[in-house]
């Protein structure tokens, strides 16, 4: 990360702090970089970018050709910028969404995610900031050390940091498995075979595979846990959003989604960042626009993190309800009974307690605010105690953890092609180790202690 | 009382492994040089093992003596059993470990410190150091004796305040019956180094005659020992070691006994290394093992005393008696010397700077057990180091620093330095991340330019390594440069393994193949048959390997970018705001030479490291 000759990226506005976000990219190839993924509105590739010139058109991916997302781009030669580099500042359009996706397209693109206050640091050392400014470039780096570090401890809370950390640990026993016979041969420590360190490799490479697939998928990379608000109309979905994001003072500004009758608001519950999507209600329709609204809907909730299926306490249970405690049977979702403060309680309750499952219910009122302490509570349980272990795979990663998670997958890729290739199994250990530290670069560990930890917690070895 | 008996420019206490690398070294370099011992019969003692080398252990041997030290010379001229070990695994983890005569290696060791030009060597017992305005200036005996010098160069192992413990018995005490080096310690304490207390073990040593060979199994060493100096050796008869096992009632034993053990009643409080348990620590901590394997080596030609390795233990001497007796061939088995723990001060090693002087007292070095290491082979390669910096800093010129992608010796001295070590330090290759370029093969093509320059190496043996190196390039580009013939590939023999040969493959695409070796190539191009075994070692690595290679080289290269960003010494972390409270203390105390060492201390975080980039930034301007 001190490396100050390669090319930087990051968001540079927060997220949802503006309808438009601004990605920006510092360093000699952000020009070449940006050309890789930017095409103009006659979907062809610039040939080169003019200094101080607005261009507009799409980011595509690069493979595929698949728009992402409308786009500004402007270059700033060197020095004529921020950081006396050259820079590229790529203003997106569509949200939370789209903007990540095209961070993390620059990244594949050969850009490298800024460390924190690392633009400001370039800035200072190429003489673009004052000698006056050091200390307030010092406290900028260490504010935003630690917001990165803060975020980082709420994302690693949940069951992503699980999955990575027992990954680690198997990379790290193979390590330390190759590293003892190598090290301890005059002691009967017992060889690892070929077969073990092969199937080892393929079981950690197939989970850290699973995970990006999945982190490809757009239902990985966010900030925050996707959760859709379900439930038939008119039972206070809307009135749910707005009391949540209400109640919780860290609201960030709505953000336009790519549908028009999805709205997310992205909002911090006791420590768990949730971006809160709001849907059309879930009916039988025979109207096709309708349908359309529903369909959506539902595909939403399908890739939803969490899901808060709504029912109202005051009508009584119908078909629809049914159907959506249906969606929410099987997945990571909490049953809100709203409108409890109208009394009317014309709700079968037992009935729908045996519709769900195990499916947690809490009553609350979005008009008043009653219950919502329990909701927020209920939230937090399922996320920070750590209860998404049965239930499934809601997994909360960062563009920084894809970018680790895909160094780990082409280590372990070269130590399976070393182990194929018939090499020695301590020159696999040099992938397996490079590995490992990627892993480690997630969960913050340090992987050399560990493995010396494991070389003698595991194999006996001594004069 | 205070009579000056000399005059010198560097000081030597001690001569153990790296006492005697450190005299030697700055003698050498021209420097006048004295050899403090506490007992001159004790020059080069091995007062544990009787091996020389292993995984990382032999790597740091091996660039020893590329650089011209001695260790490797000696053990090679010593050698009672050579192996060539993990013979089956990757080149760069292969490694020499050669068995010694412990007393002919001393003689040897004591001959040529005698014989050194400008080394004196004294016994005598240093208890305090002189200062003159927080520079070192010379040391006092125990006896009055003052000796003077602008350096000075702490050898001292685990003699420090040592205390060997057996059972129930304690007694201030070195190893082996030696003096204990007492006084030092208050004399560093007073100088405001901090020093930790460790603890190591070794086990008995039985009478040869006593044993029953029939029932031992016998490990022969190599048919074709290899060596670890660069010159001509003549060949030294190999020498036979026994293997046997514990067993149930071995565990049991120590089991019933444990109350009894030190370790366990809490009469050793010192830290002891994970990697050398006792047995005691190994049938606790293994229990579901019912076996550990137990070695027998011969300590000399000229002695019946064997070593038990595999044994280290502090329990009561009758405990060790009857647990050796329960082994299989030693139902008779007599000890010679009980095994023992010993419990020593030492050096923080963070106190130190790469070139292993002390930063709060200039002109003091350290090296050695006595930095917290475990070793011979750790501490002659400090010795080393410490000698040659004493003796350029005589001259006036830079510290000679070993960067971690150069030399094991390099990993080994930047770990100590910046990560400290809170149990003795033992090498292994898991420790050298770029181990690929770090091949005991490459040690001279590494380190003798070096040792040349320091003037350590002679012209001659400079001159070989050079055509050597230019022998491997060359054979390395006929490899690429010679095609299979249209003939040769038909004929397609079948140690080339899978896959049909095509007219116009180079034998290096051949060599890349796996189980093809360089010899099988000879087949081709005879003239391949007759490279010495190291030389064809290193081109059959580069030729296969190149791929681990140059990803090691570029990482390298990575690294030496935040390495050249050097942190002066006098920078004042208390006035970096912004730090994190854990990463200024850390910094404070390593003092780190580098942006790439500050990178490596645990607790600095890359924010941490951010705002020294600034820091420096603006000191520059």
């Amino acid at each position: 990360m001190f490396d100050d000759t390669d090319t930087i990226v990051a968001v540079s506005t927060a997220p949802g702090e503006a309808g438009i976000g601004l990605i920006r990219m510092s360093g000699p190839d952000a020009a070449a970089i940006c050309r890789r993924v930017f095409r103009t509105t006659r979907g062809r590739r610039l040939r080169s970018l003019e200094s101080h010139r607005v261009y507009y058109g799409q980011v595509c991916h690069p493979v595929t050709g698949e728009p992402v997302d409308e786009v500004l781009v402007t270059f700033m030669g060197s020095p004529r910028s921020y950081t006396r580099e050259d820079v590229v500042e790529v203003g997106c359009h569509g949200g939370v969404w789209p903007m990540r996706r095209v961070l993390q397209l620059l990244v594949s693109a050969g850009a490298r995610l800024a460390g924190p206050g690392e633009f400001t640091r370039r800035a200072f050392v190429n003489g673009r900031i004052d000698l006056a400014q050091a200390e307030a470039v010092c406290e900028v780096i260490r504010a935003r050390s630690e917001a990165a570090l803060k975020q980082a401890m709420q994302q690693l809370e949940g069951a992503l940091s699980r999955r990575v950390r027992e990954l680690s640990h198997d990379v790290v026993g193979l390590t330390a498995a190759i590293a003892a016979s190598v090290d301890f041969p005059e002691y009967d420590v017992e060889e690892i075979s070929r077969r073990d360190v092969r199937r080892g490799l393929e079981q950690v490479l197939g989970e850290v595979r699973e995970l990006l697939r999945r982190a490809g998928e757009g239902r990985v990379v966010r900030e925050g846990v996707r959760t859709v608000i379900a439930g038939k109309p008119n039972v206070g979905k809307s009135a749910l959003l707005n009391a949540i994001v209400g109640r919780e003072r860290a609201i960030v500004t709505p953000v336009a989604g790519t549908t028009r009758d999805v709205i997310e608001e992205a909002v911090v519950v006791r420590g768990v960042s949730l971006v809160v999507a709001d849907t059309a209600g879930i009916r039988h329709t025979e109207d096709a626009v309708e349908q359309q609204g529903v369909e959506r809907a539902q595909r939403a909730i399908a890739e939803a993190d969490l899901l808060l299926a709504v029912f109202d306490d005051s009508r009584p249970l119908d078909q629809d309800d049914t159907a959506v405690a249906d969606l929410a049977l099987g997945r990571v979702a909490v049953a809100v009974v709203n409108k409890v403060d109208l009394r009317v309680n014309a709700w079968d309750e037992s009935r729908v307690r045996t519709l769900l499952g195990t499916v947690p219910l809490v009553r609350v009122s979005a008009a008043t605010g009653e219950g919502l302490d329990q909701l927020f509570a209920t939230i937090h349980g399922l996320f920070i105690q750590g209860e998404l272990a049965s239930t499934g795979p809601p997994l909360v990663a960062g563009v920084r953890h894809i970018t680790c998670l895909q160094t780990a997958a082409t280590a372990l890729e070269a130590a399976l092609a070393g182990v194929d290739g018939g090499h020695h199994l301590d020159l696999v250990a040099v992938d397996l180790h490079d590995a490992a530290q990627a892993l480690g670069e997630i969960t913050g560990e340090s992987v050399d202690e560990n493995i010396l930890d494991r070389i003698f917690k595991d194999f006996c070895i001594g004069k | 009382m205070g009579y000056v008996a000399g005059h010198y420019d560097v000081i030597v206490l001690g001569t153990g492994h790296a006492g005697c690398e450190a005299a030697l070294a700055s003698a050498r370099m021209g420097c006048r040089t004295l050899a403090l011992t506490i007992n001159l019969d004790n020059v080069g003692l091995m007062p544990c093992n009787p091996a020389i080398g292993g995984p990382g252990k032999g790597h740091l041997v091996r660039e020893i003596a590329a650089l011209g030290g001695e260790m490797g010379r000696m053990a090679d001229r010593a050698s009672l059993q050579v192996r060539l070990l993990n013979t089956g695994k990757g080149p760069a983890v292969r490694a020499l470990r050669v068995l010694c005569d412990k007393a002919r290696y001393q003689a040897l060791m004591r001959r040529t410190l005698e014989r050194q030009a400008g080394l004196d060597l004294k016994q005598a017992m240093a208890t305090r150091l002189m200062l003159d305005d927080g520079r070192v200036a010379g040391v006092v005996t125990a006896t009055g004796v003052e000796f003077r010098a602008p350096a000075v160069i702490l050898a001292s192992g685990v003699y420090l305040e040592g205390r060997v413990i057996t059972g129930e018995h304690g007694y201030p005490s070195g190893p082996h019956g030696q003096l204990s080096a007492l006084g030092l310690s208050g004399e560093l304490r007073g100088l405001g180094l901090r020093l930790n207390r460790f603890k190591t073990g070794t086990p008995p040593r039985v009478h040869r005659r006593s044993l029953d060979f029939e029932r031992l199994i016998p490990q022969y060493g190599d048919d074709v020992p290899r060596q670890f100096s660069f010159e001509p050796v003549e060949a030294r008869p190999q020498h036979v070691c026994w293997l046997t096992h514990t067993n149930e009632r071995t565990h049991e034993l120590i089991r019933s006994n444990l109350k009894r053990s030190p370790l366990y009643t809490g009469a050793i409080r010192g830290t002891g290394p994970r990697y050398c348990p006792s047995i005691e620590d190994k049938v606790v901590r293994f229990a579901g093992r019912t076996s550990h394997q137990v070695f027998f080596e011969p300590e000399g030609e000229d002695t019946d005393e064997m070593y038990v390795l595999g044994l280290s233990t502090s329990l009561p001497e009758d405990v060790q008696l009857e647990l050796l007796r329960t082994l299989p061939g030693c139902g008779r088995v007599e000890i010679m010397r009980p095994g023992y723990a010993i419990e020593y001060d030492c050096l923080d090693p963070t106190e130190l700077g790469h070139s292993l002087e002390c930063r709060k007292v200039p002109g003091l070095y350290s090296a050695g057990q006595v930095n917290g290491t475990s070793g011979y082979e750790e501490a002659a390669a400090q010795g080393l180091v410490a000698g040659i910096n004493a003796a350029l800093r005589h001259r006036g010129q830079p510290a000679f620093i070993l960067g971690r992608s150069e030399a094991y010796i390099g990993v080994l001295i930047d770990d100590l330095v910046t990560k400290g070590t809170d149990e003795p330090y033992r090498m292994m290759t898991s420790r050298a991340e770029y181990r690929l370029l770090l091949r005991q093969d490459n040690a001279d093509l590494r380190l003798t330019p070096k040792g040349r320059e320091l003037g350590l190496v002679d012209e001659e043996r400079m001159t070989r390594v050079e055509s050597r190196r230019a022998e491997i390039e060359r054979v390395a580009e006929a490899l690429v440069q010679r095609k299979l013939s249209v003939g040769e590939a038909a004929s397609c023999p079948p140690w080339t393994g899978a896959g049909a040969l095509t007219a116009g493959m180079s034998l290096a695409d051949l060599l890349k193949r796996p189980g093809v070796e360089i010899q099988h190539l000879g087949e081709l191009e005879p003239a391949l048959r007759r490279l010495p075994a190291e030389t064809a070692d290193e081109i059959t690595f580069r030729v296969k390997y190149q791929g681990y290679i140059e990803k090691q080289e570029a990482q390298v290269a990575r690294l030496r970018r935040l390495e050249n960003r050097a942190i002066p010494q006098d920078m004042d972390y208390c006035s970096v705001t912004g730090l994190s409270t854990e990463g200024r203390e850390k910094l404070q105390r390593v003092r780190p030479a580098s942006l790439g060492q500050a990178s490596r201390i645990p607790g600095v975080t890359p924010a941490d490291l951010s705002i020294l980039m600034v820091k420096l930034e603006s000191r520059r301007r």
